[in-house]
Parts: structure tokens; C-alpha cells; sequence
């Protein structure tokens, strides 16, 4: 008996120590960060005496946005969605993310990516986890019901993926076949209204998943928004993109109902970016062709 | 706190939402969650028998093909499993299912459930005293017979309980089915609820799934245990008087 409290005392010390441990670090990171963050606005504020107003006014604003975290946006979105928003060598990537981070650097602030599924994250924002959704997140009425969304930021149309040889050459062969799509996107929500009945949609948790299901033959197509549609087919020497559909769709970058001060920071940031053509320096690292006309 | 309590209550406890939800819940969730769930456990049932025989087995042949079952299919997590079944096993050309995704959501989480059910058994089978073994051989008993006749029946009715455990595991489990894709009319309780969410913004209709979880788990729950008392003790009657001496010692 003696010898067995022993063994749980030592434990519960271990467990004690190791708490310890990791909530120093935590310290640490946090206090690190600050720092930077510090030292930055300091380095700006002495090199840039011309500047100096501007960034008074935009300490100004980043006490007014309304962040949980001051200096801290932290940003929700499904990073697996290429090229907008996915994880590749550790690092948040995507034309979601650098348009993202540009805003926060003009804002003053740090983004924070916090990765989370699709179709939880206009719950997790109403429910005060973030700050924003960036998400390739179509504005829809029904959404925009819970969340206030930005002015668009990018549009974007569905498009039809097909194993190259099906024979499948467009919508209109749609008759009988399986077609996957990504839960809670407007891609389903459109093959749901325009495909059934002819067609059986077929719903899952994330492109990976519809794509696999795919080329292993389970659907015979994968609906889906055009940018992620072109980029698996590209990537793919068995899959081809047959079909492009105009649904008028326009992404925004969704916040808290009622969170008027940061949102009227990001419109007015956006429209910069768009004016200086920032918006088609990050748009051409990620597409190809033209910025569509409303964003030049 | 109170207006953080408040915004909890409005995103998950919705009552609205919630009683909106319930009878798609009650139409196509339940009746596919019960089917997937029953199917596994039944595949588990079965094949973890004979993987617990074949570990207990002193067969190389036999002991290590389940020890290695086993470990794998109990060290995977649960949603590989679905997807290198419901996508991978296709992939290679084998679809004895079609493209029935409950049936392989049945056979994945039946997979799984043999790995646990055959260590289970293996316990209760463990757990019976090897004087039983002897004794029934003493008897003219084959080896076979007497693990179906004397062993198996003492030890199923010992590791009840463990094997309910399992088969809640399994309810809860059959919600991570929807990665292989799901079309309407095959949508289990979680997914419904979780379709509903999407729509309305609100999480409550993923609550509402939680009660179907709950009104399947906790009386089954309470109905094996009434089926382990009586299977031990016989019918109240025949109840022998409480003897055991209460030896509990405190801090064990």
C-alpha cells in the first residue's frame, strides 16, 4: 500500500511538472509575440517620420475593431482547398490567405489562421472563436442571415469534374450518375436544385474526400467551384474539367453580426488593395488569365 | 456569464430548431443509424468470436493472424477505416456493395468492432477457471466442444457489460460514416442534424441528433443490464439471500 502512494504521488508530481512546463511555454510564445509585435510598430513609427500620422490612425483603428484578442485577428477557414486556402510544408498558403494577410498588415494586426471544417465555421464565428471566416464563402442570403459579409472579394463559378474517360461530356449527360459535391457549398446547394432528380447528389466533408470517391469510382462527377475544380484536373492525368456553369456566385469574408467597426476597416482595406492593384499582383499567383473587370 | 450562458443556449440548445429538426431526424437519420450500427455490431459479434478463438489458439498460424488483426484494426483511427473501405477497397476494383456507402459504413465499423469484440471475448473466455477446461475433456469432450458448450456460454455472460460499452462505441462511431459521401435517403442522424445546422446557421439541429444518440444508448444500456442480473441471478424468486459479507475496503 505504502509503496503504491508512492507511485501515485510520483505521478501526480510528473503530470504537475509537465502542466508547468507547457504553460511556461505558452508564456513565452505569447510574450514573444507581443515583443514583435512592439518592436515593430516602434521600428515604423522612427523610420517613417512622414508616416507617422498614418500610423496613429491606424493604431487608432486596431483598438476599434472589435478583436477578442487586441492586435490578433483570428481568422476561420477550412485549409483544404486549393489554391485558396490549404496547408502545404507546415504554412498556411492560398489567394484566400494572402489576400488575408495583406489586409491584416495593412489593418496593423497579426493573422491568425485557425483551421476548422467548412460547415462549422459560420457557428464557431457566431460563437465568438473568430474574428472572421475567409473560406471561399459564397455570400448567400441565408447566410448572410446570421453573419454580415464584406463587399465581394472574388467571383467564382462551379465547374464539372469527370474521369477523362467516361464519355461524360457536360451537364446536360447528367442523367442516372452520382455526383459529389462538398457539403454546405453553394456547388451543392446549386447540383441539389438543378441536378436532382435526374441525378443523385451525393454530399461530402471536404474536396479530398469527393475527389478520392472520384477516381475510385464511387461518383461519376464532382461539382464543385471552378478555381478547385481546374486545379484537380490539372494535377491529374485521369481527371478532366467538361463543364462550366455561371451561378453569379461572389465570395466575401463574413464577421460577427453587428461588428460594423471591423468590417468597414476590411471593405475600405479591400477597396485599396483593389485600387493599388495589390488585388492583381496576389490574384495572378493563383489563376490564371485576367482579373475579372470588378477587381481591377 | 450570464450573456455567454445565453449565447450557448441560443447556437446549441435552440428549441425551435431543435423540435424542427426531430422528425427528418426520426424519418431518415434513425432508421440509418440503427442499420449501420446494428450491422457492424453484428459483424462484430460474430468475427470477434473467431478472432478471439483463433488469438487464444496455441497455432502460430492462427494466433498471430489475430494478434495482428487486432492491433491494426484497433490502433487505426475510426474514419481511416470507413474511408480505406468505403473508398479504397473500390479503388482496388473490389465493390461487392456497389455504391451502397451504408453497407460499407456497416463493414468498416464492423471491422473495427471484431478488433475490440475479440478482445473482450478473449478476456471473458480468459476468465473462466481452466479446472472447466480439464474437467470437460475429463469428460470425453473435444477441445471444441467444450469451449461451445461450457467455456463460451460462462464467458459471454461475463464480459455484458464491456460488450455493451462496445456497442455504444459503435452508435456513436456510425456518425463519422457521412466522409465517404452520403446521398439524401442515406443520411444517419448526425449528418441530418449537421444539414439542418448548415442551413439555419445554428447548431442546435446537431443537439437534436444528441437526443436520438442518447434515447438509442441509454436504454440499451439499462436493458443489458437487466439482461446480465437476470442471466446471473435467475428470476427475482429465486433470488438466493444476500451473503456476500461487505468487505469493500475504502481507497482500493
Amino acid at each position: 500500500m505504502q509503496l503504491r502512494r508512492w507511485w501515485i504521488l510520483a505521478a501526480v508530481a510528473a503530470l504537475a511538472l509537465l502542466v508547468a512546463a507547457c504553460a511556461e511555454d505558452d508564456a513565452d510564445d505569447v510574450d514573444e509575440v507581443d515583443d514583435e509585435v512592439e518592436e515593430e510598430v516602434d521600428e515604423d513609427v522612427d523610420v517613417d517620420d512622414d508616416e507617422e500620422v498614418d500610423e496613429e490612425v491606424d493604431e487608432e483603428a486596431v483598438d476599434d475593431l472589435g478583436l477578442a484578442e487586441e492586435g490578433v485577428l483570428v481568422a476561420g477557414s477550412d485549409l483544404d482547398f486549393e489554391p485558396f486556402e490549404f496547408i502545404e510544408d507546415g504554412e498556411e498558403k492560398g489567394f484566400d490567405v494572402d489576400l488575408m494577410n495583406e489586409i491584416g498588415e495593412r489593418l496593423g494586426v497579426e493573422v491568425e489562421f485557425v483551421n476548422s471544417g467548412f460547415d462549422t465555421l459560420l457557428t464557431q464565428l457566431d460563437g465568438g472563436e473568430f474574428d472572421v471566416v475567409i473560406s471561399a464563402l459564397t455570400i448567400t442570403e441565408e447566410r448572410a442571415e446570421t453573419v454580415d459579409f464584406s463587399d465581394p472579394y472574388f467571383a467564382a463559378n462551379q465547374a464539372m469534374v469527370v474521369q477523362a474517360d467516361s464519355g461524360i461530356t457536360g451537364v446536360e449527360d447528367i442523367e442516372g450518375l452520382d455526383i459529389g459535391v462538398q457539403a454546405a457549398t453553394t456547388g451543392a446547394d446549386y447540383a441539389t436544385e438543378n441536378f436532382e432528380p435526374d441525378a443523385t447528389v451525393v454530399e461530402f466533408p471536404g474536396t479530398p474526400e469527393a475527389f478520392t470517391a472520384l477516381e475510385s469510382d464511387q461518383v461519376d462527377a464532382v461539382f464543385i467551384d471552378l478555381p478547385v475544380a481546374s486545379e484537380q484536373a490539372e494535377g491529374s492525368d485521369t481527371l478532366e474539367l467538361v463543364a462550366e456553369v455561371d451561378t453569379d456566385e461572389e465570395y466575401g469574408i463574413a464577421v460577427q453580426m453587428g461588428n460594423a467597426a471591423l468590417l468597414d476597416a476590411i471593405n475600405a482595406t479591400l477597396a485599396e488593395i483593389v485600387e493599388d492593384s495589390t488585388y492583381e499582383t496576389i490574384y495572378s499567383e493563383w489563376f490564371e488569365g485576367d482579373v475579372p473587370e470588378q477587381f481591377q | 456569464m450570464g450573456e455567454r450562458l445565453e449565447d450557448v443556449r441560443r447556437l446549441f440548445f435552440n428549441w425551435e430548431v431543435m423540435t424542427a429538426t426531430f422528425p427528418e431526424l426520426l424519418r431518415e437519420g434513425l432508421p440509418n443509424t440503427l442499420m449501420v450500427s446494428f450491422g457492424a455490431i453484428s459483424i462484430g459479434i460474430v468475427f470477434g468470436m473467431l478472432v478471439a478463438l483463433m488469438g487464444i489458439s496455441h497455432r502460430w498460424y492462427l494466433k498471430v493472424p489475430a494478434k495482428v488483426y487486432i492491433d491494426i484494426f484497433r490502433g487505426l483511427p475510426a474514419v481511416l477505416t470507413i474511408v480505406l473501405v468505403g473508398l479504397g477497397l473500390p479503388a482496388a476494383g473490389i465493390r461487392p456493395w456497389g455504391r451502397e456507402a451504408r453497407i460499407a459504413a456497416a463493414v468498416a465499423l464492423g471491422a473495427i468492432a471484431t478488433a475490440y469484440i475479440a478482445e473482450i471475448f478473449r478476456a471473458g473466455i480468459q476468465s473462466i477457471d481452466k479446472g472447466q477446461m480439464e474437467a470437460s475433456r475429463s469428460v470425453g469432450m473435444t477441445y471444441l466442444q467444450a469451449m461451445w458448450l461450457v467455456i463460451i456460454p460462462q464467458a459471454v455472460r461475463r464480459v455484458f457489460p464491456p460488450l455493451t460499452n462496445e456497442a455504444i462505441a459503435i452508435i456513436k462511431d456510425s456518425s463519422l460514416i457521412f466522409v465517404i459521401g452520403l446521398s439524401i435517403g442515406q443520411r444517419d442522424l448526425f449528418r441530418v442534424g449537421q444539414n439542418i445546422a448548415q442551413q439555419s446557421g445554428n447548431y442546435s439541429a446537431v443537439t437534436a441528433a444528441a437526443l436520438y444518440y442518447l434515447a438509442i444508448t441509454i436504454p440499451l444500456t439499462y436493458l443489458v443490464n437487466w439482461l446480465d442480473t437476470r442471466l446471473r441471478e435467475g428470476p427475482k424468486e429465486a433470488l438466493p439471500a444476500d451473503d456476500l459479507p461487505a468487505t469493500a475496503e475504502p481507497g482500493r
